[in-house]
């Protein structure tokens, strides 16, 4: 019997009941996934745009385009990072005609973070929190990417596999790499910061 | 633990054991500081394993993570966005009695009288209707002008009981004269459409029913809303109201009434208009369906007017002042950025 009640509550398989109901034009289960993901979709394409109106655009563009095709749509059991995925693609293709008119080169996605978006328990910690922003908008696009999904969205090393299209490894190592410079770049940011604040501190560091 | 006995000519690559480490269950604990069981086990893991211990700080790093601080929107900012999203995805419903899309427009002042004679006998109801891409006016019984948008139908009635009144009710667009009537008591003339009545004396004023979405133009005179809710709202010649039964929500704002009554002189005025918008405007009285090649496309703002007198016309017109390429089929119109310059 519990058996039975933990198949109808397990997540995925609301999402794909919600799913199919949505590809019969159900509309009500439309409203349903359009409120659940509004938001993070919305974020998710200004992360990604910068701007405002493209991103509303970039995800009106979305649901209508899901609405008109849904009868064609794969089943699926996961419906954020499908929407993620898609969205990607989505902002991928306008954002190039966006910014640089129609016969520009293609200029790239790209995350900048800024410290609001940081929540760092110290509330004086301002300095820590602008170090950490500085290291992460250094960091390549991909890296900050994987970022900003994993923890901002809170998505699985799985479903970021899913909407960047690469495999599981490789966003591990996105991962790895991007940690990897953080740790050192955070030192040395800390170290020139030191520095200009104290410069007989390295001074003395030297000396020992 | 999956690690235990692993040699560490098993776990190489640096990437291959920061992935074994972050996904074992134990391992995050032990990073998050929440299981102090597993303390003993992965110091002396640690220990064991020297030349690991980059990799086991990256690992305990990414399990830890970065927190951020997540942005909200309002319930009401997402509601709206839903609300706009409806409208672009409420089609416009095929209006019925659609042999009349065949008629030519000097054919339909003779099938209207037709009309006129065969259901006037049961319902003292005279029907108007367009097809898409025409629009027409007519006389009214009263001496009141109607003009009609493409795709739009509008059956007049008369009543005597209990006391007079004129009244339509309208799908679709279309713009009222209303000539005043009556000696000492004026005789309303009331404009239903599926979401609100307007009732007003003599008048000029534009009326659009489209996707769901009642929108009322006033150009002069004096009209009043009656809602669902019996609630009452006077307009001032100028502005405009939308209403929506969705969220039963008025609208109210001062605007350039050109802009939305132009198209009985045939051309589309747009005042800073998102490319998106004029879709719109396109897919309801053209009865296409309008994409584009990417979103970002819809955000072209039109300013200015241009000639409505045909799809091909006002198409051609937008490809030339925007550098588009437009497909154009018979039930669909795909914009494109221009391929070469």
């Amino acid at each position: 019997m519990t058996c039975i009640s933990n198949y109808v509550m397990s997540p995925a398989f609301n999402q794909r009941v919600l799913w199919k109901k949505f590809k019969k034009g159900n509309r009500q289960a439309f409203e349903a996934i359009y409120h659940e993901y509004y938001a993070s979709l919305y974020f998710y394409a200004l992360k990604m745009t910068a701007n405002r109106s493209l991103a509303q655009e970039c995800v009106q563009d979305l649901f209508v385009t899901l609405w008109k095709t849904r009868k064609g749509l794969a089943d699926i059991s996961s419906i954020k990072p499908y929407l993620f995925k898609s969205l990607n693609r989505l902002v991928a293709r306008s954002a190039p005609s966006f910014y640089g008119g129609p016969f520009s080169t293609k200029p790239k996605i790209d995350i900048a973070f800024s410290p609001e978006d940081l929540l760092i328990e110290q509330q004086d910690d301002l300095h820590k929190r602008e170090t950490l922003t500085t290291v992460l908008n250094s960091l390549p696009a991909r890296q900050k990417e994987v970022i900003y999904l994993k923890y901002y969205e809170e998505l699985s090393y799985a479903e970021i596999a899913e909407t960047l299209h690469i495999n599981y490894q490789s966003v591990i190592n996105l991962m790895y790499k991007a940690f990897k410079r953080l740790r050192l770049k955070t030192a040395l940011k800390r170290l020139i910061d030191d520095y200009n604040t104290f410069p007989f501190l390295i001074l003395s560091a030297e000396l020992l | 633990m999956p690690l235990k006995g692993k040699t560490s000519e098993a776990l190489k690559k640096a990437p291959t054991i920061v992935t074994r480490l972050i996904e074992d269950k134990s391992f995050q604990a032990w990073a998050v500081k929440s299981n102090t069981s597993d303390q003993a086990y992965w110091e002396e893991w640690i220990s064991l394993h020297p030349e690991y211990r980059e990799e086991v700080d990256i690992a305990a790093e990414i399990v830890r993570g970065i927190k951020f601080s997540r942005k909200q929107l309002s319930p009401a900012e997402i509601n709206e966005a839903w609300q706009d999203l409806r409208y672009r995805i409420g089609k416009p419903k095929r209006l019925r009695n659609t042999w009349l899309h065949a008629a030519s427009l000097a054919g339909l002042a003779i099938i209207t009288t037709a009309l006129w004679l065969w259901l006037g006998t049961e319902a003292d109801e005279l029907v108007y209707q367009t097809p898409f891409g025409k629009t027409a006016s007519w006389q009214l019984p009263d001496g009141s002008k109607l003009t009609l948008n493409a795709h739009s139908k509008v059956a007049y009635s008369v009543s005597d009981d209990p006391y007079p009144i004129r009244e339509v009710s309208l799908n679709g667009e279309a713009y009222f004269e209303v000539v005043h009537l009556g000696e000492n008591e004026a005789i309303p003339f009331l404009v239903k459409t599926p979401d609100l009545t307007v009732r007003v004396l003599g008048t000029e004023f534009n009326v659009s029913t489209r996707r769901g979405l009642t929108r009322v133009v006033l150009d002069a005179g004096n009209v009043q809303l009656q809602l669902p809710t019996e609630a009452v709202t006077a307009m001032r010649p100028g502005e405009l109201v939308e209403y929506t039964p969705l969220d039963n929500q008025i609208r109210k704002e001062q605007v350039d009434t050109e802009i939305f009554t132009s198209w009985r002189k045939h051309l589309l005025k747009f005042d800073d208009t998102p490319l998106g918008k004029v879709a719109l405007v396109i897919e309801d009285n053209y009865g296409v369906d309008v994409t584009f090649e990417d979103p970002s496309l819809r955000l072209i703002r039109v300013t200015g007017e241009i000639s409505d007198k045909n799809l091909e016309t006002l198409l051609l017109a937008l490809s030339k002042l925007f550098d588009l390429d437009i497909e154009h089929s018979r039930h669909a119109v795909h914009f494109k950025k221009m391929t070469k310059p």
